[in-house]
Parts: C-alpha cells; structure tokens; sequence
C-alpha cells in the first residue's frame, strides 16, 4: 500500500505544482504575497466551465479564452490594487491581496453561486495498472507540464530579452527605469504570467476531479502559499519540490495517521521544516537591503 | 412638590397601561408566521430550497383553506419568511438570535444542517422559540434535553442502522469500510452505522473522515480502503463529496458496491459522480412521494408541480409536515409562540406526508422505514 500512497501523493503534488509556480514566481520577483492568486485562476476555471458546457465551445479555445482571461484578470488586480501601494510596507500589500481576492470570490458566487459543478474531464482521466498500482494519467500529465514550463519559463528568464528586463526589474526597480526598462508594464506582465499559469494549473485541476467549485480558489492560494514556502519561495524548481512534498505529506498523513486531520498534519511539517530550514528547502535567504 | 405628584400619577398610569396591554396576549396575531432557515447558497443549498418550497406549498393549501381553521387564532393565516444560513453554524446562530429577537416570528423551521441546528438549539431554547427541523439528523439535538426542539425526518441513528441492514442483509456483505464527513452530521450516522454492522456480525475495517466543502481528493482512502479488502463502502456525507467519491473509486478500477446514506439521490451527485459510475451504488432515501398513491401526497404533488412547475423532491414533504404539526398545534389550543412546544407534544398520529407523526420525548418521530435506490437508464429507481 506504501508505494500506492506515494504514487497518490506524487500525483496530487502535480497538480499542486502548476498552481505553486505562478504564486511563486510574482513572490520571487516582485515580493508580494498574492493571495488573489487562488480566486484569480477560479476565475478562470470557471469561464472555461461555463463555454465548455453552456456554449459548448470545443476544449482548445476554452482552455485559450480562459487562461487570457486569468491573465487579464490578475494583471488588472495589479493596476487597481498593487500598484498604488508599490513601496510600502509588504504587509500592506497582502492586505489588499485579501481584499482583491474577496471581491473575486463575491462576484465569482454571483455569477456562478457556490455549489459544486461537474468539471468535464478534457484530458483523459484514466487509470493505468502498471503492476499493483493504479496511476492516474492526468496528474502525471500535469506533473509533465510543469516542468515544461518550468524549464521554459527558466529559459526565457536567462536569454529571452523581456526575460532579462523582469529579472532586472527584480533586482532594482529605480535601476531598471534608469537603463530604459518599462517597469509598470514588465509588472503587469509578470502578474499576467502568474495568472495564466495559475489558469492552466487550475483546469488541470478541476479537469483531474471532474469538480470545480469556488472554494477551490482559496484552498488552493492555501496550499501554494505552503508549497513556496516549503520548497523556498521564489525559487521555481523550489515550487516544484515544494508541491510534490506537499502533496506526498498529504497523501502519507492521510493513510497512516488520519484523514481527517491531513491539512492539519501537513502545515506541522511545514513548520517543521521552516524552523530547520527558514527560507524553505531550495530558498536563498535574501539579505535585506538597509 | 405638586411637580413630583403630577410625575408619579403619570408614571403610575403608564405602567398600568403598560401591564394591561401585556396581559392582553391572546391577541390575534396578524398571521402566523414561519422562518425558513437553511442553506439558500452554499454546498447544501438543494436542501435549503427543497425546504422553502415544501413550506411554500404548505403555507399555500393552509391560506387557501382560509387559515387555522379552529380555536382561538381561526382564520388567521400563514407566512414565511426566508433566511439563508449557508450551513454555517454562525450564520444560523446569528440568524436564531435574530428570530429571538424578533416577536412577529412564530416558529423556526429548519434548520438543514446538524451543525447550524445544535448551534441553535441553546439560543431557542433559552429564547423561549420552539425549533421544528425537516432535515438535520444529529441524535445529539434531541438527547440534550431541550424542549422546544422536534424533528419531522429520520435520526443518524435510523440511517446508520438502515445502511447497515442494506449491507448485511440486502447485499449479504460483511466487510465495510466507512466514510464519513467530519460534521456533526456525518459523525451521527457512522456513529451508528458502526454497532450496527457490529452487531449484524459485520466487519468494520476502518473509518475515515474527510472535511466537506474542501477536500476534493479521496484516493489516499480510497487505496486505503481497497487495501483493507472491503467488501462494501458506506459513505455518510452529502453529495458534494459522494458524488466525487464515487467517482474516484470507479475510475481506480474497483467495482465495489457503495451504500450512501439519505440526502444523496440527487441531480448533483450525478453530475459530480458521472452517470457511467452510478452502478453497485445502493441509495438509502426517504419514501419516495413520486411513487405513493396516498391521496395526501397525490395532492400535494400535483399543487406543487403546480406551483414550481417540477416534481417535488423526496424531502420537501418533511418541510410540509413540519409546517403542518405546526398548524395542528395552534388549532389544539396554542396562542402564543412561548407554548408552542407544549402543544406539539399534546399531537398523537397526526397523518403527515411523510406517515403518522407523535413526538416523543427527545423531540423525535417513529418515521416509516427508510427505502432502497438503486441508479439506471439516468435515473434513481427502487432497488428489487
């Protein structure tokens, strides 16, 4: 049973993962806790429920209007909420993140109200038997994404030119404006990128389960929140080990110890972990500048 | 001097004023009206508007028929008024005071969830507002001791008991493995269900809780379960969950029978659950009105498709009743809220919807038995 519960584990890691990384890299880049990041990709998720079953719009082009959507979406709650205070204190900011993600969530019920909807599965979710063990090849799938992107989103950092203006604009905004680099829309841009991954993190999500409901939203800001934390927040192959580790604990928690207090046992060891290792597994400690 | 005189007369004409219309209480009431509470958004809010219309079909045959029809409030009719809990435990609470509070409201009915419901309880109680729930199932309501709790539908322990029957002697399975959701609501039926497999010379292999509302993922359970050789599931949760969890299980591959508590043969669950993997699911439900030839309930259903244009869930007659005993408590001789609970119990066999009805003590009714469903060709039908 052990190696069955792992191979759970690992598979809700995955889909932990591809939320984890767009939380992570606005972190990483632009210090900001965005706990709109969860109710921004629902937005999502839900736009892609309602053209795949009410309009009836062939999978491709719902996933594509969807994750623009959530691109959009986040880089607007940039301009209206973020920007403004660009300069205060960080904890200013997650306030208004808070904010941001209320408002989502409210107007998200009055659209789509708060039950629980049947998500149709686009990527097959069938089980392989491979020996003893039930795999399912959606998670897999998704796992197989992430790290696509996250190999290419590592690439496009290092020799892509916007790549290199977003690093810039991580280390020194002041510094980047002075060599030319459009700072306001690089952010926006960064957010965007966040929000798109969060999108497609999402589908894979409520396509995995066949469910999407707006609960899903915070739980999921919750659980990537933990995952960048745990793997070392900023840090993208952090967010990779982050959220199978997460995912793992869940699963191993949930089997051997109990079910009903999974998420429980699973912040323990995120504490456990941060008190050994503060800046998370993969985090560099930053040092702040005076 | 004179000054402080003239005060005193006016101050001693004012509490007598005050004194006499208080005691004026057996006052017609301008109707009699009714607080529907229970989810209206939410996870659970299917039951909540099963509710509502229940208590709208009722309210609306007691109208027409010109109001109470005997004692001292006759002709005075009824009304609802709708709150919305979401199945929140502090949103109900909050709700209760507010009905405490408020003199014009006869009678809560509701609320859905077990946990709204003895959140309730002690502010009702202690407010002196009789509580008459059609669906919360927690045995701990009404072995507390409160008075002015009644309950129209089935205990946990009744489900529990009668998924365990379904298992032991409807399918002939011994081994079982339960899930449950970490409510009151479900903790009551596996509460039960548990010595009652037991006892049937069952096997309970394990017992797992999972949070409703937010875990979405089951399979760690599931692995667990399928590990253990259970011969059959039992799921006591509400159909969020056990939509997916149906799900989950067939598409590991296992065929293993599932019985489900009440609650569940719902259009949701078969959305969530994916039709193709309602098969081995075993649904206990109450008596099935779409299929009774009661002249009682035929009425009552065909007012109700004609009032909502749609048949009427298996659980909007329980609302029904309770809006009914209420009814029967007023023409038994009740003229105020604060003694609705003692005329309640003075009701022996009143003929509800849902079978004869007399409280006992707890609050509790002796219900007709539980029946079996079984889900073919899109639909919940009877299980042969």
């Amino acid at each position: 049973m052990l190696l069955q519960q792992i191979v759970n584990g690992l598979a809700l890691g995955s889909i932990y993962v591809l939320i984890t990384i767009g939380y992570s890299m606005v972190y990483g880049i632009l210090q900001l806790m965005n706990f709109a990041h969860g109710d921004v990709y629902m937005v999502g998720a839900l736009v892609a429920f309602s053209l795949l079953t009410t309009y009836h719009v062939n999978v491709v082009a719902s996933c594509l209007i969807a994750v623009l959507v959530g691109a959009m979406l986040a880089a607007l709650v940039e301009r209206v909420a973020y920007r403004p205070l660009l300069g205060k204190d960080r904890t200013v900011s997650m306030i208004t993140a808070l904010g941001a993600a209320l408002v989502i969530r409210n107007g998200e019920e009055l659209v789509w109200g708060v039950a629980a909807h049947g998500f149709p599965s686009f990527v097959q979710t069938t089980t392989l038997q491979i020996g003893n063990l039930q795999v399912s090849v959606v998670q897999f799938f998704t796992l197989l994404v992430s790290v696509v992107v996250i190999i290419g989103f590592n690439l496009f950092l290092k020799y892509h030119k916007v790549g290199k203006s977003i690093r810039c604009v991580a280390q020194d905004i002041p510094v980047a404006k002075l060599m030319g680099i459009p700072t306001g829309k690089t952010i926006s841009l960064v957010y965007a990128i966040g929000g798109a991954l969060g999108v497609l993190g999402a589908l894979l999500y409520c396509s995995s389960y066949n469910v999407v409901f707006i609960g899903m939203g915070f739980a999921g800001t919750m659980k990537a929140f933990s995952a960048a934390i745990l793997g070392g927040i900023g840090n993208l192959n952090g967010a990779l080990l982050g959220g199978l580790i997460l995912g793992l604990s869940e699963s191993l928690a949930a089997s051997y110890i109990s079910s009903a207090y999974r998420d429980a046992i699973s912040f323990l060891l995120l504490i456990g972990i941060l008190l050994i290792k503060p800046s998370g597994l993969l985090g560099r400690h930053i040092s702040q500048k005076a | 001097m004179k000054q402080s005189i003239r005060l005193m007369i006016i101050g001693l004409l004012l509490v007598v004023f005050l004194v006499v219309s208080a005691g004026c209480g057996g006052k017609k009431p301008e109707s009699i009206k009714l607080a529907s509470v229970s989810p209206k958004t939410g996870p659970w809010a299917t039951y909540g508007h099963d509710q509502r219309k229940g208590m709208e079909v009722a309210i609306e045959v007691i109208n027409e028929a010109g109001g109470i029809s005997q004692g001292p409030f006759k002709g005075v009719k009824f009304e609802i008024e709708v709150f919305d809990d979401r199945g929140d435990p502090k949103e109900s609470a909050n709700i209760a005071q507010k009905l405490v509070a408020d003199e014009s409201i006869f009678a809560m009915v509701g609320p859905t969830n077990s946990s709204c419901a003895l959140a309730d309880a002690p502010i009702l109680e202690k407010g002196g507002v009789t509580m008459v729930t059609d669906l919360a199932t927690t045995p701990e309501l009404t072995n507390q001791g409160y008075e002015r709790v009644f309950r129209t539908y089935f205990t946990g322990i009744t489900e529990g008991k009668a998924m365990a029957m379904v298992a032991l002697e409807t399918l002939g399975l011994k081994r079982m493995y339960v899930f449950y959701e970490n409510t009151d609501y479900g903790a009551g039926i596996q509460g039960a269900l548990v010595p009652a497999m037991e006892d049937g010379a069952g096997e309970v292999l394990g017992v797992d809780a999972y949070t409703p509302g937010q875990d979405t993922d089951f399979s760690p359970l599931i692995t667990k379960a399928r590990n253990a050789g259970a011969e059959v599931i039992g799921i006591c949760g509400s159909y969020n969950e056990s939509g997916l969890i149906i799900r989950q299980v067939r598409t590991a591959g296992w065929d293993v029978p599932i019985v489900i508590c009440t609650g569940n043969n719902h259009p949701n669950t078969i959305e969530l659950a994916g039709a193709e993997n309602l098969y081995n699911a075993y649904f206990t439900s109450p008596p099935v009105i779409g299929d009774s030839t009661d002249p009682n309930v035929v009425a009552f259903r065909e007012k109700f498709e004609e009032k909502f244009g749609e048949k009427p869930g298996d659980y909007t007659a329980y609302a029904y009743d309770a809006v009914m005993v209420i009814k029967e408590a007023i023409e038994l001789g009740c003229q105020s809220r604060d003694e609705l609970h003692t005329y309640l119990r003075k009701i022996e066999n009143y003929q509800g919807l849902t079978g004869p009805i007399t409280f006992d003590e707890g609050g509790d009714v002796m219900q007709p038995g539980i029946v079996l469903l079984a889900f073919e060709n899109g639909e919940y039908v009877l299980y042969e």
